[in-house]
C-alpha cells in the first residue's frame, strides 16, 4: 500500500482547494465537455492545445487544467453519443446502441444523466484506486509481457464477439471485417505495404477517428435524410409556423432507483476501466466495450442492447475509471499508456518533473496534488455536466430537417480537423457505407471496433512473443497470468455456448 | 418446426465467405511474406467461418432469420455520401464560411419549396426560407470562428481527392 507522507498531503490540500486551481479546473471541464461534444474532435487536441500553457503557468495551475479537460472530455463524448448516436470520441462508441435507443424511445434526459452519473462514479473509483493501488498496480502491469498481452487481446476480442450477439456468425463476421480495416497499411515490424491498393493515403492505415465517425453517424444521417424525403411527416418534420418549435412536455429525469438499479454496469465499468486504463495500449475504448460485454452476461435488464440505461452505465463508468488509471504506468514507470497519458506527461516534463520510478519519492507534493486534483475533477464534471444536459436535450428535438445536414457538416469539419487530411473525409465516408451494410444485415459493431482496436495490439505482441519464444506456441501459456486469462476466454465461449445454443 | 431454406441473409453470409475464400487464396500469390499475411489470413478465416455460419444458421432455423429492410435507399445512400464529399472539397477551394451557408441555404430551400407544393400553399413560404437563410448564416458564422478563430484550422486548396 501507499505510505502517506502527511505534510506533503495538507500541502497539496491547500493548493488544490485554493480558488486558482479550482478555477483552472473548472474552466478545464467546460472546455473538455464542450470539445468531447463535437464530433471529430477528439479530446486530445484541447489536451495539446492548452499544453503550451504549462511554459507560464504553475504546475498545479497546469495539471488542473489539463486533467479538467481530460475528465470533461471523456465524459462529453458520450453526450452527442446519446444525444445522435455520433460519439463525440472513440471512447463512447460502446454508449451508442444504448445511449441513442434510449433518445429515440424519449429518453435522452435519463440516458444523458445515467452517462454523467456513471461517469463520475466510475471517475472516482478510479482516481481512488491510483491513490490507494498506485504502487501495487504499478508493480503488476509490467508483468504483462507479449504472451501475456496476446492472451489478454485474445479474451477482450472473444468476450465481445461472443456477448455481442445472439447470431455468433454473425459476431464472427464483424469482428473478422475489423481484423481487415485494421492491417490495412504498413506492417508493424517488416514495413511491408498490406491490402493499400496502390493509394498512398492508404499507407498510415485505416484512421481510427474517421472510422469512428463514418461508422455510427453516417448510417443515420442516411436514414434521417432519407425519411426527410421519403416521410416528412415521421421525421420530426417542420411545422407551419415553426422551424425550431420545441414540445412543451417536459421529459422526466433519471431516478434515484433507476441510477441505483445500474449498480452492476457501474461497478463492472469500474473495475474493468481501471483495470484495463493501468495497462498501457488498451485505452477508454476497449475498456468501455469490455465492460458492455461482461455486463451483458450479469444484467437482468431485458433491454439490454436495445435501449438499457444498465448499458449506458457499463460503458461511460469504463471508460471514465481509464482517467486515473491511466496515470499509473505514467506515474510509476514513465510508461505513457496512451496519446492522452503522453501529452500529460509531456506537460509535467515540462514543468520540471521527471516522470519515472523515483518521482513519488522525489516529488511527493506534486504527486499528491496530481492524485487531488483528479478527485476533485470529479464533482466539477458533476456539476457543469449537470447544468449542460437540458441544453443537449433541447437539442435532440430540433426538427431533423434543421438537425441532421448540420450534423453532417460537423462531422466532414471534425474529421478533416483531426489530420488536416482530405482524405480523411473520403474514409470517413467509406466507414459510413460499411456502417450503412452493418445496419441493414444487422450485424453487431462491437466486434468491429474492438477488433479493429485490438488487432495492432495482438499483432505486436503476438509476434513478440513468437520472436522472443523462437517460434515456440507454449510460451503463449507459460506464467500464470497467461493461463488465468486464457481459462477466462474458454470459460466465456463455454458459457455462452451452454446459453445460447441449449439444443 | 423449422422448413429448411435459404434466406437472403444466408446468400449474403455465403457471398462474403466466397469472397473471403478468393481473397485468402490470393494471399499465396501475394508478394507480401507469410508473417506479413497472418493476422490478414486470421481476418479471411474469420470472415469464412462467420459466413458460413450465417449460412448454416439460416438454413436450418429459416424463422430465425432477421429480416432485412427491403426499401431501396442506395440513391440516398450514394446521394448524401457524395454531397458530404463535396462539401469537403468546397470549404477548402471556396471557403469554410460560403461552403457551408450555400450547402445549408440549398438543402433547406428546396424543402422548404417542396413541403409547400406538397401542403398546396405558399403562404409563409418566403418567412420560413429567410428564417432558415438566417440559421445558415449563424451556423456558418459558428463553424468559423469553432473551427478557424480558435482551433486555426489550415485549409490548403487542394482541387483532387
Amino acid at each position: 500500500m501507499f505510505d502517506f507522507n502527511v505534510e506533503a498531503v495538507f500541502g497539496a490540500v491547500a493548493i488544490v482547494f485554493a480558488l486558482d486551481t479550482a478555477m483552472f479546473v473548472m474552466l478545464g471541464i467546460v472546455v473538455g465537455i464542450t470539445t468531447g461534444a463535437i464530433p471529430g474532435l477528439a479530446h486530445s487536441l484541447p489536451i495539446a492545445l492548452v499544453l503550451p500553457f504549462s511554459f507560464f503557468l504553475p504546475i498545479h495551475q497546469t495539471m488542473g487544467l489539463l486533467i479538467g479537460t481530460y475528465q470533461g472530455g471523456t465524459y462529453g463524448g458520450s453526450i452527442t453519443a446519446i444525444a445522435f448516436g455520433t460519439p463525440g470520441t472513440p471512447g463512447a462508441a460502446a454508449t451508442v446502441a444504448d445511449g441513442y435507443a434510449l433518445t429515440r424511445q424519449g429518453k435522452g434526459k435519463k440516458a444523458l444523466q445515467m452517462g454523467l452519473y456513471s461517469s463520475v462514479v466510475g471517475g472516482l473509483f478510479g482516481s481512488l484506486v491510483l491513490i490507494f493501488l498506485v504502487v501495487p498496480i504499478g508493480r503488476i502491469a509490467p508483468r504483462f509481457g507479449p504472451a501475456e498481452l496476446t492472451a489478454l487481446y485474445f479474451m477482450a476480442l472473444s468476450l465481445v464477439v461472443v456477448f455481442s450477439t445472439e447470431n455468433a456468425g454473425k459476431g464472427i463476421l464483424s469482428a473478422g471485417i475489423g481484423f481487415f480495416l485494421a492491417i490495412i497499411g504498413r506492417d508493424i515490424i517488416t514495413g511491408g505495404l498490406r491490402f493499400t491498393f496502390g493509394i498512398r493515403y492508404m499507407q498510415a492505415g485505416f484512421p481510427l477517428v474517421p472510422l469512428l465517425m463514418g461508422f455510427f453517424a453516417l448510417p443515420e444521417i442516411i436514414k434521417q435524410i432519407h425519411t426527410v424525403i421519403t416521410d416528412p411527416e415521421h421525421a420530426g418534420q417542420v411545422s407551419e409556423d415553426g422551424v425550431l418549435e420545441l414540445p412543451k412536455k417536459a421529459e422526466p429525469g433519471l431516478g434515484l432507483k433507476e441510477f441505483l438499479g445500474s449498480w452492476k454496469g457501474t461497478t463492472i465499468g469500474s473495475v474493468v476501466g481501471t483495470f484495463l486504463g493501468a495497462l498501457p495500449g488498451p485505452g477508454a475504448t476497449l475498456a468501455a466495450y469490455t465492460s458492455y460485454s461482461v455486463t451483458s452476461q450479469f444484467t437482468e435488464d431485458k433491454s439490454y442492447g436495445k435501449g438499457s440505461l444498465e448499458g449506458v452505465a457499463a460503458a461511460e463508468s469504463a471508460n471514465n475509471a481509464t482517467c486515473g488509471a491511466t496515470f499509473i504506468p505514467m506515474l510509476t514507470f514513465g510508461i505513457p499508456g496512451s496519446s492522452i497519458s503522453a501529452l500529460l506527461m509531456a506537460a509535467l516534463i515540462m514543468e520540471g518533473v521527471p516522470v519515472g520510478p523515483r518521482v513519488v519519492i522525489d516529488h511527493t507534493l506534486v504527486v499528491y496534488t496530481i492524485f487531488l486534483l483528479m478527485l476533485v475533477a470529479n464533482p466539477f464534471n458533476l456539476i457543469f455536466g449537470r447544468l449542460l444536459i437540458p441544453v443537449f436535450t433541447r437539442l435532440t428535438k430540433i426538427p431533423a430537417v434543421v438537425l441532421w445536414p448540420t450534423i453532417a457538416i460537423v462531422l466532414v469539419i471534425g474529421t478533416y480537423a483531426y489530420n488536416n487530411r482530405p482524405f480523411d473525409i473520403i474514409m470517413c465516408i467509406v466507414a459510413g457505407l460499411i456502417g450503412y451494410f452493418y445496419r441493414w444485415f444487422k450485424l453487431p459493431d462491437g466486434p468491429l471496433v474492438l477488433a479493429f482496436l485490438v488487432t495492432p495490439l495482438f499483432e505486436a505482441s503476438f509476434r513478440q512473443a513468437l520472436t522472443i519464444s523462437r517460434g515456440d506456441p507454449m510460451f503463449f501459456v507459460q506464467s500464470p497470468i497467461a493461463q488465468v486469462l486464457w481459462v477466462i476466454t474458454a470459460l466465456s465461449i463455454f458459457f455462452f455456448l451452454r446459453k445460447k445454443e441449449p439444443g | 418446426m423449422s422448413t429448411k431454406r435459404l434466406t437472403q441473409n444466408g446468400i449474403i453470409g455465403l457471398l462474403m465467405a466466397f469472397v473471403a475464400i478468393g481473397a485468402f487464396v490470393w494471399t499465396f500469390y501475394s508478394p507480401l511474406r507469410s508473417m506479413e499475411l497472418f493476422v490478414p489470413r486470421i481476418a479471411m478465416w474469420l470472415i469464412i467461418i462467420g459466413g458460413v455460419l450465417v449460412l448454416l444458421r439460416d438454413v436450418v432455423k429459416p424463422e430465425r432469420a432477421p429480416r432485412l429492410s427491403q426499401a431501396f435507399v442506395l440513391p440516398y445512400a450514394g446521394g448524401v455520401a457524395f454531397a458530404m464529399w463535396l462539401y469537403g472539397w468546397a470549404f477548402r477551394n471556396i471557403g469554410l464560411v460560403t461552403s457551408t451557408f450555400v450547402f445549408l441555404s440549398v438543402w433547406w430551400i428546396w424543402i422548404a419549396v417542396r413541403d409547400a407544393r406538397r401542403s398546396g400553399t405558399t403562404a409563409g413560404l418566403a418567412w420560413r426560407i429567410a428564417k432558415l437563410l438566417a440559421l445558415a448564416l449563424a451556423i456558418a458564422a459558428v463553424i468559423h470562428v469553432l473551427f478557424i478563430t480558435l482551433l486555426n484550422m489550415h485549409m490548403p486548396r487542394t482541387p483532387l481527392p
